[in-house]
């Protein structure tokens, strides 16, 4: 069986049958256990990789923060279909960069286009907008190709910012103007609310504001 | 020329569940069988509404909005960050035919009865259509009064008001507009998701699915936009989008 790695897949490709494992951390009471074996097709595995370890919420599906515990066999056909469940349009993205067609959007040109709450997203400067890609997309699977990265050929190359990183943006933007005590670390706070003293994500940038 | 559907909505940052209705119209399209390929894109989750197309195969895409207004998404996100420049349009490689959301078709109003049904609405029942509404934006009423209009004229229910979650005529005044002892609120909404399932048994002060106040008793119907029959509509405007 050949295996190779794709964001914290590790997926086996035999003659008929292929394997795709997570690397991801595992679930409380699962993780150091019997590898579950996720239905295929079928809706389960969305369901799945839709919550990390703690059942919290993964609005960003290249978060490293994939549960662990499972697998899913399937036919070898079946396998961008099975990684397109978990990390939506990644194998599409990834053909078109190794083909040298992926249309690549800057984030300049996405936060200009924002409108309502999200405009102010625009005022973050140049400084801000590095450390919202270092801090976020740091914890993301997809490289950046959108702000230069240059992903090794089994990476996922992420075309152009995403909602998650615009909505950090819009905070930083704010916190820019006037910039908030740090808080603890709070678990209970979901991974995007970023509006919310103890979200992991907003800690560690006004942790990291010069 | 092969054909695709597009489902287009919200989605949520902190809500898992409210993309939850998008899947399962897309998956009740799938088993229709009237498009070479199904998709759901969302401004909040992936695929996202600027990438819906990559790697979509089907030449001629039909958008459907799964909203139910049309208001500020329908008419400046969705359109803005999907490129498209009107009701038809050429979008890398793509006819996109983008049809108008599924809360101003007229079909809709059949699947709020049906829901009044499903709460145990009977011809002496006030049914209350119940919107989001918003001071922000004049337009967003609009689809909401038009499809009350609709049940109303249907003739099945003895009374028919309007009433919103955030502008006037409020929710809160509910019971004072109507007379009948039962009353059921069937929320114009897309999904069960934080508005249905918190925000407003909250304002209402509701007990569950059925609750007695001096009285009187208010039902309370799960969303519109989660209902089977979404789908029918949905395949209505996007047969009416193919003479484009």
């Amino acid at each position: 069986m050949v295996s190779r790695l794709v964001g914290q897949l590790r997926i086996g490709l035999g003659k008929e049958e292929a394997t795709i494992e997570s690397l991801g951390n595992g679930e409380p009471g699962t993780g150091n256990g019997p590898i579950r074996e996720v239905a295929w097709p079928g809706g389960e595995l969305r369901e799945i990789v839709r919550s990390d370890g703690h059942r919290r919420y993964r609005p960003l599906s290249g978060a490293k923060s994939l549960p662990g515990g499972w697998l899913v066999r399937c036919p070898v056909a079946d396998v961008d279909e099975v990684v397109e469940t978990i990390y939506p349009l990644s194998t599409v993205h990834s053909r078109e960069w190794q083909s040298g067609e992926l249309r690549v959007v800057s984030i300049e040109e996405v936060l200009e286009r924002q409108t309502g709450r999200y405009a102010v997203a625009a005022t973050l400067d140049e400084d801000g907008r590095q450390l919202a890609r270092e801090v976020l997309c740091g914890d993301c699977v997809r490289s950046p190709v959108w702000a230069g990265a240059e992903p090794p050929v089994a990476e996922i190359p992420c075309p152009e910012p995403c909602s998650v990183l615009v909505s950090l943006c819009r905070e930083a933007s704010l916190w820019q103007q006037s910039r908030p005590a740090p808080s603890a670390i709070d678990d209970d706070v979901p991974y995007a609310a970023f509006d919310h003293e103890g979200s992991a994500i907003r800690e560690a940038y006004i942790g990291r504001m010069a | 020329m092969s054909r695709g559907l597009l489902l287009v909505g919200h989605g949520s940052h902190l809500d898992a569940a409210s993309s939850a209705p998008f899947h399962a119209h897309a998956a009740r399209m799938r088993e229709r069988g009237e498009f070479d390929a199904v998709r759901v894109a969302t401004w909040k989750e992936e695929p996202s509404l600027p990438r819906a197309l990559d790697g979509f195969r089907p030449d001629d895409v039909t958008v459907v909005p799964i909203f139910m207004s049309n208001g500020y998404f329908t008419s400046e996100v969705v359109p803005r960050e999907m490129g498209l420049m009107g009701r038809l349009s050429h979008v890398h490689g793509h006819t996109v035919r983008y049809t108008a959301p599924v809360g101003s078709h007229p079909a809709l109003a059949r699947v709020i009865v049906q829901r009044a049904h499903e709460a145990g609405a009977t011809r002496n029942t006030a049914v209350a259509v119940l919107g989001h509404g918003t001071p922000r934006n004049a337009k967003s009423e609009a689809n909401i009064y038009e499809q009350s209009e609709r049940v109303r004229a249907m003739g099945e229910f003895d009374e028919v008001v309007t009433v919103f979650m955030d502008q006037e005529p409020n929710m809160r005044g509910l019971l004072d507009a109507v007379v009948a002892e039962t009353v059921v609120v069937v929320p114009l909404f897309v999904a069960d998701g934080w508005h249905v399932g918190s925000t407003i048994p909250v304002e209402l002060a509701l007990d569950g699915p059925e609750t007695r106040r001096a009285g009187r008793r208010l039902r309370y119907a799960t969303a519109v936009g989660t209902h089977p029959m979404v789908a029918d509509v949905i395949a209505e405007l996007a047969e009416e989008a193919r003479s484009w």
